[in-house]
């Protein structure tokens, strides 16, 4: 079943981060904010552990540095590229390689882990989404029975919501 | 925002406090037995050893100083406001360039010692590598950035003088938010800059590269100023780690500073391995003997190779992977230990590119003369940097984008 809850719009970021803690120390459950732009506020405000992107990046680059040696190794093994003067497998030119592939191993795997984090493709936007937050307005949605609805539209309401209204998951 | 007089104060009064003229003391004694050790070492058994750890400690010390100023310009030149509490510090390094100048003067008598090209002479590179004319542009050139980095210095610290002595008039902004004194720096800096590569160029290629004469590399020149604003850097992480642990200025230098410090030391820890590995991709490759003798020589010799890969490891590898945490560049104690880490091993590649030209012994030529010598020239930067903080106050206090950057400083920013 869908979740009810109230979506509050906001026009300045100061009001929208002390609404969201608020909220938190109300202990009422934030489904989702959104925000036009990428913000550090949002992210403290809402005690969100840091993203785990970054590890997928690390171990991205890390392989294509173990990737791109090992093409680079392999294919001199099997052609055996002799040059006069330099080993049948010099490393030194072979950095170049391992830092290209490092580098765009790195970015794949970024751009994959991000898909995936952020569960991408979304074909549907939830019910609750409203065109103007990717414009120039911010937004929250905060689950809540009918109990505690006066308490939230209260508190968004306070904090300098333009708008507060009921919406569903 | 606190008035500039109060910061003024409160500074001033830090560095007034008894303990540290115990600290002059202790600086003077270094340089004192550096200089009776040098002196000691001149006239002992090997008077190559002690002019070559000076040529050494010149070209660290001297690359470092010009480096840190190097910092203050880039601020004024990016109008940035983040770096702003550092900026004296950073120039406080500006004490020791005349001094450093003077100290440039010492190598003449020991010229004989130092450049092989002065008994063996290259006849096609004679109208280059000749005494007089390396003397003279090598001092012309020491003269004009130091003089240039003075100068930056000067106005910047005399802008908070004349605000404290209650004269307003230099200090009224335009419409570009400058003061008279930023609009002079403004005009110097990007001078400074520009020198800075220029003359640091000509001292690695005249103080460093002639001493193998018949080895080049084109690329030397970038790679010894770049090495030298990354020393300056590391330098400068440690006077900020200074300054927060035992001065307390944590009300003005914030995480924030030691977060973006440590990025553009991972920045210019990355292209000081750049500027090495281009420069050496190239000589494997093209393999010519006169090209590689004094690369193989410094990193396949039974004498020099565990002294390459200690350079390349702790100089690149370790810098490297620890400035890739985000929350421990944002520590000062583990940034102190990195920096004086990354100091160290500078130090020891400015040594193995020097020391394998003069020295022909089968050892490496490092002990009690070294080491003293080093302490004598590290006494004297501390010395100079005392002096000077002791004298003019220890942040830009009057400096409008400081000023700026501790009114917009959020709370989050602070410890």
């Amino acid at each position: 079943m869908k979740k009810r809850g109230l979506v509050g719009v906001f026009k300045y970021l100061d009001d929208l981060v002390s609404a969201l803690k608020l909220i938190r120390e109300k202990n009422f459950k934030i489904r989702a904010v959104y925000s036009p732009v990428r913000n550090h506020e949002i992210t403290e405000a809402l005690g969100l552990k840091p993203s785990p992107v970054r590890y997928f990046t690390l171990l991205g680059a890390v392989l294509g540095i173990a990737l791109g040696f090992g093409l680079a190794i392999y294919t001199a093994v099997q052609w055996k590229f002799i040059v006069s003067g330099k080993p049948p497998v010099p490393t030194v030119p072979y950095v170049i390689v391992g830092f290209e592939f490092c580098i765009l191993f790195g970015v794949l795997w970024n751009l994959a882990s991000l898909w995936i984090n952020s569960r991408l493709p979304r074909l549907r936007l939830p019910e609750n989404y409203d065109p103007r937050f990717s414009g120039n307005r911010f937004g929250v949605m905060v689950v809540c029975s009918e109990s505690e609805q006066e308490q939230i539209a209260a508190i968004l309401n306070e904090s300098g919501a333009e708008e507060v209204h009921e919406a569903y998951e | 925002m606190r008035p500039t007089n109060e910061i003024f104060q409160d500074v001033m009064l830090l560095m007034a406090k008894k303990r540290q003229r115990y600290l002059l003391v202790v600086f003077s004694l270094m340089v004192l037995v550096g200089a009776l050790t040098f002196v000691s070492g001149i006239f002992g058994p090997h008077p190559q050893r002690a002019w070559q750890t000076y040529l050494i400690n010149f070209v660290f010390w001297t690359g470092l100083s010009f480096g840190t100023v190097l910092f203050s310009a880039i601020l004024t030149i990016t109008n940035a406001r983040w770096g702003r509490p550092l900026k004296r510090l950073a120039e406080a390094f500006g004490a020791f360039l005349p001094v450093s100048f003077l100290l440039f003067w010492v190598i003449f008598p020991g010229r004989d010692e130092i450049f092989h090209w002065i008994h063996e002479p290259i006849p096609e590179k004679a109208a280059w590598l000749n005494v007089p004319f390396l003397f003279a542009r090598d001092g012309i050139g020491l003269l004009a950035l130091t003089a240039l980095a003075t100068a930056i210095v000067y106005f910047s610290v005399k802008r908070d003088l004349s605000a404290v002595a209650g004269n307003t008039e230099d200090l009224q902004l335009d419409e570009d938010k400058r003061d008279r004194y930023e609009r002079i720096l403004v005009v110097l800096s990007p001078l400074y800059g520009i020198l800075y590569a220029l003359i640091l160029s000509l001292i690695a290629f005249d103080l460093i590269m002639s001493l193998s004469p018949h080895w080049y590399s084109t690329l030397f020149g970038a790679y010894y100023f770049i090495g030298s604003l990354y020393t300056g850097l590391a330098a400068l992480m440690i006077l900020a780690g200074i300054s927060v642990k035992v001065l307390h200025l944590g009300h003005y230098i914030h995480p924030r500073q030691f977060h973006d410090l440590a990025k553009l030391m991972l920045g210019f820890c990355l292209v000081t391995g750049d500027f090495f590995f281009t420069q050496f991709l190239v000589i494997w490759y093209g393999n010519l003997p006169e090209e590689t003798r004094y690369v193989i020589l410094r990193t396949r010799s039974a004498t020099w190779e565990p002294l390459a890969w200690t350079v390349l490891i702790v100089c690149f590898a370790v810098p490297f992977v620890v400035l890739l945490n985000r929350k421990v560049k944002m520590k000062p104690l583990p940034m102190i230990v990195l920096s004086v880490v990354i100091l160290g091993g500078m130090w020891l590649e400015r040594f193995l590119l020097v020391a394998p030209s003069i020295w022909e012994g089968k050892h490496i030529p490092f002990g009690m003369t070294e080491i003293l010598i080093t302490t004598g020239f590290f006494g004297a930067v501390a010395l100079c940097i005392l002096t000077f903080v002791r004298r003019f106050p220890i942040l830009p206090v009057a400096d409008p984008l400081f000023q700026e950057y501790l009114a917009t400083a959020k709370d989050r920013n602070h410890w």
